[in-house]
């Protein structure tokens, strides 16, 4: 009889520890790839890494530099840029099985502050191409008010419409100095911008993808902007100029190089 | 006896089985956002008048009693602003149900308004009510800009002629204050303040500002018949201004300000045949069909609120009335409603007395001296 208890005394805990390492052993194959595969195509985490997406800014193919420095747009205005700040959410990645991993970042960006990178944690895995949006979320734009990046601190937000600005440029052109401000926001303006890496195999702990934000596009490309016709001070979702400035802003951002 | 202590024991075990199992689960549950422990503020019981529905507030500010106190506090409080001159109550005081006594309120310096300000009771329920037009809630100020109670509040710290603070400022001197990171670790558990915090707590005390003790809550519920829609309790002239509000061919008031509903407004953005350069809602949506549309105020306390309109172009009741008797648009931009009386309203001027006494109907006196939400 008391053999019979033991028995079944040791059944019982063994059945608890299984049934709490089952949780723990899935995530354990999770990590540890024992077969390590180089038939892959973009990037390649073997274990849980880190990708760093780091912004590069330009004008042209110079580096990007603030005011006092000029430079001359394609319809020979002059341009001196003093602020660049946008928001970029919702980095994903899609694996080599066409699924897709959604990070659930928002960062700001601040070309002054030469904060330009967003760093995220990936889980293992073979990654063939990014998807990332410029701006907020339609729901986080407009539900209650978030702390960290999306605090309306931070100074990217709308009060008297409740949004978050999406993109700000702020620059002066001409002889006179004129001023220029882009602040452009509003769910119907999110912009989302689609990488394919296949022509990139990297394999690293930390991958460093370069996007290029060539601000010289966003005055000449594909929209060239006379700056003293044009609307300059863009300060609301329903400005009738954005159509125009999110096609150049669309055709400002590039993939550069992945290492 | 024997067996029952080894089936109790065999229980035991499955149990302390469960409860390895979900240990780590219930640690993350019962650690508060903040990681302070010693955080326990007070739920605030907010009353409901009979039939009322349910004020609907967002999940992660409810009210506390804790909370409640320091938005009333900031509520008072200059500091919000740039000069450390105007507060939210400058422009919304108890005495005007929340409202000023002026067409344009004033700012910081010189600084003036462009719309008439809002009174503020009842304004927990618009969250319920007001339209949400492709996902984006169009909720408070006159256009609906503000997507929520607490994003509204950053509106009149910021706007230029108002106070003309800018957030990191106001965090800045809250933070610095001798008072306030203390009053906000016990509201929110946290001493550093941030715009999220100052914004829940003062949209907690606006959710307290209940107004329902005018004689029309009488009506929509009256305690000592206990019966709904009483009309008993009006007088004679009040009734048939009541009539007359109510009547499709007279004053064709009830579309847009529902009586049976304590709410007096059917919380939608309506063009009211007004002349006015002003966009509305146009301003938020950027459709040329929202130009000049704007939210249906709430007739209740009227006698305190005047003056009257988006610009408060109107001092009186008397001039509201024979504006919509005779004044306002009957084409579009219009209603569509104003086009069924293409002459006016033709109200008689026992007609309009009638209306005016009805209208007095929903003043709530114990509302604009109730001594909770006076300046602390």
């Amino acid at each position: 009889m008391n053999r019979i208890k033991g028995i079944l005394f040791i059944t019982i805990i063994s059945i608890a520890f299984i049934s709490c390492e089952k949780e723990t052993d899935e995530r354990k194959t999770g990590n540890i790839n024992t077969n390590p595969d180089t038939n892959f195509v973009g990037m390649y985490f073997a274990k849980q890494g880190t990708l760093r997406l780091a912004f590069n800014h330009t004008f042209g193919s110079s580096p990007l530099q603030l005011a006092p420095l000029t430079y001359v747009t394609a319809k020979m205005d002059t341009v001196a840029i003093s602020d660049l700040k946008y928001y970029i959410s919702h980095v994903s990645l899609t694996r080599d099985d066409n699924s897709i991993l959604n990070l659930e970042n928002n960062n700001l960006l601040d070309f002054i502050t030469n904060k330009t990178d967003v760093i995220l944690t990936v889980p293992t895995g073979k990654y063939k191409a990014i998807r990332f949006y410029l701006g907020v979320d339609s729901i986080k734009n407009s539900s209650g008010l978030q702390q960290g990046d999306l605090d309306p601190a931070n100074g990217m937000f709308w009060t008297w419409s409740t949004g978050y600005i999406y993109y700000r440029l702020k620059a002066r052109h001409g002889y006179d100095n004129k001023g220029i401000v882009y602040d452009i926001g509003g769910a119907q303006h999110l912009l989302s911008f689609a990488f394919d890496l296949s022509t990139y195999k990297v394999s690293k702990d930390i991958i460093t993808v370069v996007i290029n934000n060539n601000v010289a596009a966003v005055f000449n490309s594909p929209n060239q902007l006379v700056l003293d016709s044009v609307e300059n001070q863009v300060h609301s979702a329903t400005n009738p100029i954005i159509p125009v400035l999110k096609q150049n802003i669309s055709s400002s951002i590039t993939l550069k190089e992945v290492f | 006896m024997k067996k029952s202590k080894y089936i109790l024991s065999i229980f035991f075990l499955l149990l302390l089985t469960i409860v390895a199992c979900t240990k780590e689960e219930e640690i993350v549950d019962t650690i508060p956002p903040n990681g302070d422990n010693a955080y326990k503020p007070t739920p605030y019981i907010l009353p409901r008048p009979v039939g009322w529905s349910n004020m609907k507030i967002p999940a992660d500010n409810p009210l506390t009693v804790e909370g409640v106190q320091l938005g009333r506090k900031l509520f008072y409080d200059p500091i919000l602003s740039l000069d450390n001159t105007v507060s939210c109550a400058s422009c919304h005081k108890q005495e005007f149900a929340f409202n000023d006594n002026k067409k344009f309120s004033n700012g910081v310096g010189t600084g003036i308004t462009t719309r008439n300000s809002m009174p503020l009771f009842n304004i927990g329920w618009v969250e319920n009510f007001a339209p949400v037009i492709n996902g984006r809630p169009y909720f408070f100020f006159w256009d609906g800009g503000a997507t929520s109670l607490e994003a509204q509040v950053l509106g009149p710290i910021t706007n230029p002629v108002e106070m003309n603070e800018t957030l990191p400022n106001v965090l800045a001197k809250l933070n610095a204050h001798p008072e306030y990171p203390s009053l906000f670790k016990k509201a929110f558990g946290s001493d550093s303040i941030t715009t999220k915090m100052l914004a829940q707590a003062i949209a907690q005390f606006e959710r307290t500002l209940i107004s329902s003790n005018a004689k029309i809550d009488r009506y929509l519920y009256n305690p000592l018949t206990q019966t709904s829609r009483d009309v008993s309790v009006f007088t004679p002239q009040e009734k048939r201004g009541f009539d007359i509000f109510n009547s499709e061919e007279k004053g064709d008031c009830f579309h847009c300000h529902n009586v049976s509903s304590p709410f007096s407004s059917d919380f939608q953005f309506h063009h009211n045949g007004h002349q006015s350069s002003d966009e509305g809602l146009m301003r938020i949506t950027g459709n040329a069909e929202d130009r000049g549309k704007f939210r249906t105020p709430s007739l209740r306390n009227l006698v305190y609120t005047a003056p009257y309109m988006h610009d408060g172009r109107f001092n009186t009741l008397e001039e509201v009335v024979e504006f919509y008797n005779s004044q306002a648009l009957r084409t579009f931009p219009a209603d569509p409603l104003y086009q069924k009386h293409p002459n006016g309203l033709q109200l008689t001027e026992q007609e309009k007395e009638d209306l005016v006494a009805f209208l007095k109907t929903m003043t709530d006196s114990v509302f604009v001296t109730n001594p909770e939400f006076a300046r602390p």
